[in-house]
């Protein structure tokens, strides 16, 4: 059976990345008064075929831990969550506090040279052979935003990561990019 | 007459001064200019280049942070006037994300310049490639013949020219702002992997606006604008000119192809075209 390993790696150390995004978007881009906070984390889907949902969870305790190619022990963290494949990412969605939405945004490459190339990795240069049927990466933007309801928050979301214009949006180029909010 | 061209320099920018040299040999005085100078001054320059590097680190992707500074409105309001803009590498990926370029509408976002595309790598590549010209009417390429080939060095992640607008590069063949596009020794365009480095549509290597009067480039002209950035093991033509150059400091220090880029942004700019564009 087909089984989907998805990681998610965040720093332990100050994500400059997302600072620099949440400055700009606050300072240069008027987003100040609606977005009140930015984070991210890598997010990796493995596709394996495993018996067992025992041999997936030390299959993806692996992948995390030993391969070194996910996760540095140095500067990151994960977690890893086990689904069946075909199931969709299921956020939890957590009760919004003072009129502020956490909403989650998947941003990934419409072609995926980085995850070709890490498949390519396991399948050949690690021995996982025929076990690793794919590996999609992306970039889950958690945005914090001030909105009257959740429709509305995940409109500015839009907003704020589809760049139309110079002085609209900046997370993704849709040229290039596409995004799922969560 | 003097003409003074402001380099602007983000954090992260890393060929302010090769871009400088090349500038002051094309008889232009260049400035490098902060991104965080009162923009007003930029109105007193003739003309803009924004050099290669990776501005902000290439944070979120190359240069979208950039694109949303200040500085790029102020570059963009001289543009509109007709005013020289010229974006290498990073630059130009800075004009892309701007919406500078194509700039058939000022600002709205109508490419990407997305991750390189190559067989079994992926990632930063740099090499010397040949570019062919297209377009000799624009501010840039003046100085060139139609199909002049030449070669000049790459050093890019994200070079790729991509668009999702349907039409779009229908719409740059017909306007004529396809400027340079990657080939091979001989002109053939091909559009594989290493001949087509990142795996552009429609091999494009450079891309100016509609006027003509700002261009992205992905290659580095400042690093093949004297004989002497020419490698020595590059062959060819130009391969022979580096060569028989050897132990003559003179001829090393002659012109190269990159540099004829700046020469035609200085001659737009003797020619005061901008007074008369309207954009």
């Amino acid at each position: 059976m087909v089984y989907g390993i998805e990681l998610f790696v965040r720093l332990k150390t100050t994500d400059l990345v997302a600072l620099t995004a949440k400055n700009t978007l606050q300072r240069d881009m008027g987003y100040r008064d609606v977005l009140k906070d930015l984070k991210r984390e890598d997010y990796w889907l493995i596709s394996v075929e495993c018996e067992m949902k025992e041999e997936v969870k030390e299959l993806a305790t692996e992948f995390a831990n030993k391969t070194k190619i996910f996760v540095n022990p140095n500067k990151h963290t994960y977690t890893i969550r086990i689904r069946e494949n075909g199931s969709e990412i299921k956020e939890e969605k957590g009760d919004a506090d003072k009129g502020l939405y956490d909403i989650k945004v998947l941003v990934s490459y419409d072609e995926d040279s980085k995850a070709c190339l890490i498949k390519d990795t396991l399948c050949k240069t690690l021995g996982y052979g025929d076990k690793v049927k794919d590996v999609k990466s992306g970039i889950i933007w958690r945005l914090l935003i001030d909105a009257e309801d959740e429709k509305r928050a995940k409109e500015v979301a839009s907003d704020i990561v589809v760049t139309k214009e110079v002085k609209s949006g900046l997370l993704i180029n849709p040229h290039s990019q596409s995004y799922r909010i969560l | 007459m003097e003409i003074r061209i402001a380099i602007i320099q983000y954090p992260g920018s890393n060929c302010e001064y090769e871009t400088s040299r090349a500038v002051a040999k094309a008889g232009m005085i260049p400035e490098i200019f902060r991104w965080n100078k009162d923009p007003k001054i930029l109105s007193e320059f003739s003309g803009y280049i924004i050099p290669g590097g990776f501005s902000y680190q290439d944070r979120v992707r190359a240069g979208a942070i950039a694109a949303k500074k200040s500085i790029v409105d102020s570059i963009m309001k001289e543009a509109m006037i007709g005013k020289p803009v010229l974006g290498i590498c990073n630059g130009a990926q800075v004009l892309v994300e701007a919406g500078m370029i194509p700039g058939l509408a000022w600002g709205r976002l109508e490419m990407a310049l997305a991750p390189n595309m190559m067989k079994g790598r992926i990632g930063f590549y740099c090499d010397w490639v040949y570019v062919k010209v297209s377009n000799t009417t624009n501010a840039f390429t003046r100085f060139f013949r139609k199909d002049e080939i030449f070669p000049i060095p790459i050093a890019h992640a994200e070079g790729r020219f991509v668009t999702k607008e349907e039409g779009l590069l229908e719409d740059l063949i017909k306007n004529n702002q396809i400027v340079l596009r990657y080939c091979d020794i001989n002109g053939e365009i091909i559009e594989d992997f290493p001949i087509n480095p990142n795996g552009s549509i429609y091999n494009i290597a450079g891309l100016c606006n509609p006027s003509g009067n700002v261009f992205a480039l992905m290659p580095h002209p400042e690093r093949a604008a004297v004989v002497r950035q020419i490698p020595d093991d590059l062959g060819g033509r130009f391969g022979k000119v580096r060569y028989r150059a050897w132990g003559n400091v003179a001829k090393m220090k002659k012109g190269a192809s990159g540099l004829k880029i700046f020469e035609s942004m200085r001659r737009y700019i003797e020619d005061g075209v901008w007074d008369r564009t309207i954009c």
